[in-house]
């Protein structure tokens, strides 16, 4: 006794499209990858729901499906008839069909009885119904809004982007989340084409992948003035403590976008500021911009945005210093003018000098009983962990190679 | 869809039995053990049985038992009266692996002017017992190390560490949530003068726990009010859940004497399942020295909390000791103690077993975890 995948498989194109933003556009053959449906088939049971007027298709290279109405307007009983057909559990309740034993038969009125009730059950529900149903299965443990779900379990614009003229990258392995932004950005300066690579949390994907749908049809000069708070609130909210998620979004775009300037990966000196939180390497500009553009209030606040204070504390007592005198300011319009100073050497961000470490410890030809592993890499600190007869000479060594390979004062102890 | 649930070292389910043994406690038998009449003295028949099941299980006598009402009371209570009955002293003793319910209490009484020493881990999270024996000095009011940890399952050499303690007239206690019920542990062989117990790691509710304390150790008690547990805990007996306590240290009993060699073979075959799998992917711990039903495993260059909101999408419970997941912006205390590499320690997952487990649940996880890390891999910009 089942239903067929027909319908299975139609209500998981129907949920997909669900939820999706609105008016976005899904193509019916990255449905059938992501659900593991054959592409034919989910063909011929879209057709089955066509005369249903439920969704639209656009035709075209970008083209796809949409829902065309409110998933609290898609009934039910409507979509099951399309696809699977009139219900009749037994034969005999077939419309049209004449039985014999009607007059005597002891079954008859239970089985349209309990036909009434699968009609009934079904009639009174609609694709809403199932979206609740999700609900709580997924939401009520996370915490995330569904657009993070969504962001997370389907990222959009996923993977690396070969034509891309800008990159922007931010956070390291350290920190425990990274993201590396690629643009394509026309003569004139518009978003073409965005793409990502994130390591992190759901809400980390998440925020990748919807600013990756935010920015592409902006200029440059739009997507400069795009916040934290534009990424957070495209995701329909996200958790305090993962704030830091959307302030990375924004860093990568500001870096990607230097980038394709042809500035250096940092800031200028000048904006660069004070490190203040030597564990994540938070600057005092980094946590007064973020102050200033979240109306931040609170201690437990600034690390939530900015990680700034999380790990060992030692600077907790710096951040409120900068906290009471931006509260001290606030109000007052900030008279900064100082004079633009020259930019400062390109220097390497962590994510890249990490991973030029790391590329260049896999490279090292190393002897019988040596190895050479990476703990850590904090600013320019390098921290391995060594194996060999003589510990000391295969640090100095690396040392030097690291020197010469990635940056040439760089300082490696052993952990 | 079926839930997968390796998650038992954060709690585990209910056994029926013990369901089944606290019924009647709640709407017939609800009198006051403290009564004088028969009504009342019907209960305090069960509880008395009930700390006899609990005192096998570790070997005691029943007078040596307190029921508490969760492991972190036991942890507070033992570390308190130690220090309370030993003015003199202000040095404690711990590793910087333990439970917070043990590290918040020593960070607690460092701020009220006592000297901790914390014990480190090597990089398969064992103690140096060479390190332990020079912590161990005149002015250490207790010693207080986990039986076994809870992200690892590595088992410490609580024997060794409480007969040196012994030698030295020094006060042992071991949290021994983890262990408890997984491990034999036996107070006439090992001198322990505390030990803490959680009853829902063992298949009982949650809200029950208990304390060991050797007999004629010196104590205080930590919550003052009426006489109940002999005036060293007072508060009503929670009578339902000490009596399902008792039963489920009597199934704990039942399953150590058999042997976990099952549990530990399904845990293996997990592991050794992931880990073929899986490539860059390394086990942490101390394998050899580990309880049965624990495995924590890293996978390199993706994080924790995307692997578990992923595998919840299956139906798997487990846990992850990554930043997002441990509360805090940096990895699980016991893995950077470690000194797990960054790229491994973001990525570690535990899987946590059951007598519950079975071998279809494992290797659905092993047939569909794979994908998982696979498909975060290709979404993290770390590639190698």
């Amino acid at each position: 006794m089942r239903f067929t995948t027909r319908t299975s498989y139609g209500l998981r194109f129907l949920l997909r499209l669900a939820k999706e933003p609105k008016g976005r556009l899904v193509k019916l053959a990255s449905v059938a990858q992501e659900e593991h449906i054959s592409c034919g088939y989910l063909e011929q049971i879209v057709h089955a729901l066509k005369p249903l007027n439920i969704f639209r298709v656009a035709r075209g290279v970008n083209g796809g499906y949409a829902l065309a109405v409110a998933p609290a307007a898609i009934n039910l009983w409507d979509v099951f008839l399309r696809l699977e057909g009139e219900l009749s559990l037994v034969a005999c309740l077939e419309p049209g069909t004449i039985c014999e034993r009607d007059p005597i038969c002891s079954t008859k009125l239970f089985w349209s009885d309990f036909e009434d009730h699968i009609r009934n059950y079904l009639g009174a529900r609609t694709l809403q119904s199932i979206l609740n149903f999700n609900f709580w299965r997924n939401e009520h443990m996370w915490d995330y809004t569904q657009a993070v779900h969504d962001h997370f379990l389907h990222p959009h614009n996923a993977g690396p982007m070969a034509d891309a003229n800008a990159v922007g990258e931010v956070g390291s392995l350290a920190c425990g989340d990274a993201l590396r932004l690629y643009l394509k950005i026309s003569q004139d300066g518009k978003i073409e084409k965005a793409s990502f690579e994130t390591f992190g949390c759901a809400s980390a994907i998440a925020s990748s992948s919807v600013l990756t749908d935010m920015i592409v049809g902006m200029n440059v000069e739009e997507a400069l003035k795009l916040t934290n708070k534009d990424i957070v609130a495209n995701l329909g909210g996200l958790p305090r403590e993962k704030m830091h998620c959307s302030v990375m979004g924004q860093e990568a775009l500001e870096a990607a976008i230097r980038n394709w300037r042809g500035e250096p990966a940092m800031p200028h000196a000048q904006e660069i500021g004070k490190l203040v939180c030597k564990c994540f390497g938070v600057t005092d500009a980094q946590i007064i911009r973020t102050i200033r553009e979240n109306n931040l209030t609170t201690l437990e606040e600034i690390t939530d945005y900015t990680k700034a204070g999380g790990a060992c504390g030692q600077c907790l007592d710096e951040i409120s210093e900068i906290l009471a005198a931006e509260l001290a300011k606030r109000g007052e319009k900030a008279a900064v003018d100082s004079p633009k100073e020259t930019a400062a050497k390109p220097k390497l961000t962590n994510l890249e000098r990490m991973q030029k470490v790391m590329a260049v410890l896999a490279s090292l030809k190393l002897g019988d009983g040596q190895e050479v592993q990476l703990v850590d890499v904090d600013g320019l600190k390098i921290s391995v962990k060594l194996t060999s007869s003589d510990t000391k000479k295969l640090l100095q060594d690396v040392e030097q190679i690291l020197r010469e390979k990635v940056e040439d004062n760089l300082v490696l102890v052993e952990a | 869809m079926k839930t997968i649930y390796l998650d038992n070292n954060a709690t585990s389910q209910v056994a029926s039995q013990v369901k089944d043994a606290m019924q009647p406690y709640f709407c017939e038998l609800y009198g006051n053990p403290s009564s004088m009449y028969t009504f009342g003295g019907n209960v305090a028949k069960a509880v008395q049985d009930a700390r006899a099941q609990v005192a096998e299980l570790l070997g005691a006598d029943s007078s040596e038992i307190i029921f508490t009402a969760c492991g972190t009371e036991s942890d507070n209570t033992a570390i308190w009266s130690a220090i309370q009955t030993q003015p003199e002293k202000r040095h404690l003793v711990t590793t910087c692996v333990e439970h917070p319910a043990v590290l918040n209490v020593m960070q607690f009484w460092e701020r009220q002017g006592y000297r901790v020493t914390r014990l480190s881990v090597d990089n398969f999270g064992r103690l140096d017992m060479a390190e332990y024996e020079k912590a161990l000095t005149p002015d250490t009011a207790i010693v207080s190390i986990m039986s076994a940890n809870n992200e690892t399952g590595t088992i410490f050499p609580i024997d060794e560490m409480a007969k040196m303690a012994h030698e030295r007239g020094i006060v042992f206690h071991t949290d021994a949530v983890q262990a408890a019920g997984k491990i034999a542990i036996n107070v006439k062989e090992t001198p322990l003068d505390f030990l803490s117990i959680s009853g829902h790691k063992i298949h009982a509710p949650k809200g029950i726990g208990v304390l060991y304390v050797r007999k004629n150790v010196r104590f205080r008690p930590f919550m003052r009010g009426g006489h109940q547990e002999r005036g060293r805990r007072a508060g009503t007996e929670n009578v339902p859940y000490i009596v399902g306590l008792g039963v489920a240290c009597q199934l704990a009993l039942d399953e150590i004497k058999q042997g976990t060699a099952e549990m530990a073979a399904l845990r293996d075959r997990l592991e050794q399942g992931l880990v073929a799998k899986i490539p860059n992917s390394r086990v942490n711990g101390d394998v050899e020295h580990r309880l049965p039903n624990t495995s924590n495993i890293s996978f390199k260059n993706v994080e924790g909390e995307a692997i578990l909101l992923l595998l919840d999408q299956l139906g798997i419970c487990a846990s992850s000791g990554s930043a997002c997941t441990s509360g805090s912006l940096e990895p699980s205390h016991v893995l950077r103690a470690m000194q797990v590499p960054f790229n491994f320690a973001h990525g570690s997952v535990r899987f946590s077993l059951s007598r519950y487990t079975s071998a279809e649940d494992i290797d659905y996880v092993v047939e569909n975890m794979p994908p998982v890390i696979a498909k975060l891999r290709e979404l993290s910009p770390f590639k190698d």
